[in-house]
């Protein structure tokens, strides 16, 4: 088949005079493919290699758990790999009683294993994207949008069981002038809704980008490879480093992205049990209340 | 030619890796694209990391370890690690007090008619006094550093607390002027201090500080 003077082969576009092959587009490592095609009633369930990669995360996840806890739970002196997954399950603890205020340790116990699970997720979904010939689910709208909204819903939820309607004030900050309070009461009312959005943006973005842009440079220094020219193949070095560097630069922001939307979830947890008053604000109050 | 451990494990990966290319090629299971060059990247940066950062790393897990075993050590076995520390320090008491004596010996010993006791009784004395003055010399220092230091804490503590209680409520200039003054009031001696403290707190307490403008601070 031929399309403008260059010949396309099986999804792959080959330059006429000795080039190599050519890579496809650098957003088709995103494409969703059915392993099994199932279809139950009108509803189309198949397992795709999106639920293939989760599904991996998933048993490594609790393999690890599995191997450091087996026999009725791990050694009192762990060995090195028992002490890196209780450094990662330690983790969250510290973020959660550092980033949530004014609540007892119980109330704060209530939410770590669902930031944790969600940390988790993050940390071990986001690097194993970058394995080569892998799946980046976290680069799909769909599920970091899953994700987000999801755990919005649960925060607002939090936020109305622990103060009723007067969860409505965290719409309006304490000492403003009433003639701004319409326009403030809105502001913060879209602010907090696209939380939402903005958290699931921010990983997706992330994730795609720099996807993304290691296999356009990979793309470039593989055509380079394949010009037939010695300047070309020597050339080719730079592309290759800069694809290491951003090899480890990705590693980098996908573990930093999950250390980060567990950061956000704590804070929007934290604003919504506080309502607006820190920590020094909320002593004030109880000692006030007290004298 | 004889090749070592190392040479002949990269030779036999070398002899594994060529069939296994070639098996795999037509079969399509190695793909060649641009993928290639992003699996060599990652497994050239997985090897330059564990070569750089892998020492610390195992070094800090380590760490982490043996602190473990050792606050376990001190949970069961607390009787003997304070009987081990114990021990330590009566030792080093000792070494101390047999240092103290030898060093006393050696001056007596070391001044120029030690074994006439009579004669060198005025040299020892002024030894001593010598000694004596540099010691009070040094607790003098350590008492003003210690005031000067006690100083700045009630300052601070003072401040933190006013400031606490003013920007409670809204912060205004008349506050502000307020804190200062407190603070100025602070820059006085120990004893003036604590008393303008006293005066200054009971005053904010009643609602009124002098020279601002009459304006009380509710609390």
């Amino acid at each position: 088949m031929e399309r403008n003077g260059e010949i396309v082969n099986n999804g792959s576009i080959i330059i006429p005079g000795g080039g190599g092959p050519v890579t496809e587009s650098p957003l088709d490592q995103f494409g969703i493919h059915p392993i099994l095609d199932l279809n139950i009633g009108k509803y189309y369930v198949s397992f795709t290699n999106l639920s293939l990669s989760m599904l991996l995360t998933l048993g490594l996840v609790l393999l690890l758990v599995f191997v450091v806890t087996k026999k009725g739970g791990g050694k009192s002196v762990p060995n090195a790999f028992q002490s890196l997954v209780e450094l990662i399950y330690d983790f969250v603890p510290n973020l959660v009683n550092e980033q949530i205020g004014g609540l007892s340790g119980n109330v704060k116990h209530k939410f770590f294993p669902c930031i944790s699970v969600t940390f988790t997720f993050s940390l071990f979904r986001n690097p194993q994207g970058m394995i080569p010939f892998s799946f980046t689910v976290t680069s799909h709208f769909l599920i970091t949008l899953a994700l987000s909204f999801s755990i919005f819903i649960g925060i607002t939820i939090v936020g109305f069981q622990r103060h009723g309607l007067h969860f409505f004030s965290f719409l309006l900050p304490a000492g403003v002038p009433l003639p701004l309070a319409p326009f403030l009461v809105l502001l913060e009312l879209i602010s907090h809704c696209f939380r939402a959005l903005s958290s699931g943006i921010r990983l997706f973005a992330n994730m795609m980008a720099g996807h993304s842009s290691v296999k356009i440079l990979s793309g470039f220094a593989w055509t380079m490879l394949f010009l037939n020219n010695i300047f070309y193949f020597l050339g080719d070095l730079g592309p290759l480093f800069i694809v290491l560097a951003l090899t480890g630069l990705e590693l980098g922001v996908a573990i930093s992205q999950a250390h980060v939307s567990t950061i956000s979830i704590c804070i929007y947890l934290n604003d919504a049990t506080n309502l607006h008053q820190n920590e020094s604000f909320h002593n004030c109050i109880k000692t006030r209340s007290q004298s | 030619m004889r090749f070592s451990g190392m040479d002949m494990k990269g030779i036999n990966m070398l002899f594994a890796a060529i069939p296994s290319i070639c098996a795999s090629s037509p079969k399509k299971i190695s793909i060649y694209n641009e993928e290639m060059i992003v699996a060599r990247c990652f497994i050239g940066f997985l090897i330059l990391s564990w070569k750089s950062l892998g020492k610390t790393f195992k070094e800090t897990l380590d760490g982490r370890i043996e602190s473990i075993q050792e606050s376990l050590q001190q949970f069961f076995n607390p009787n003997e690690v304070i009987l081990e520390e114990s021990n330590e320090q009566q030792r080093l008491l000792n070494l101390w007090i047999s240092l103290r004596i030898c060093s006393t010996v050696k001056v007596v010993e070391s001044l120029p008619a030690a074994r006439c006791a009579p004669k060198c009784e005025k040299t020892v004395q002024a030894l001593l006094c010598r000694n004596l003055n540099v010691k009070s010399a040094t607790l003098l220092n350590a008492t003003s550093s210690r005031r000067i230091r006690l100083q700045d804490d009630i300052v601070t503590g003072f401040h933190f607390s006013v400031s606490e209680r003013l920007v409670s409520g809204s912060t205004t200039l008349v506050e502000a002027s307020t804190v200062e003054q407190i603070r100025e009031a602070f820059l006085l001696e120990p004893r003036d201090l604590i008393r303008e403290g006293f005066i200054v707190l009971r005053k904010v307490r009643v609602g009124g500080i002098p020279g601002t403008c009459g304006d009380g601070v509710g609390l």
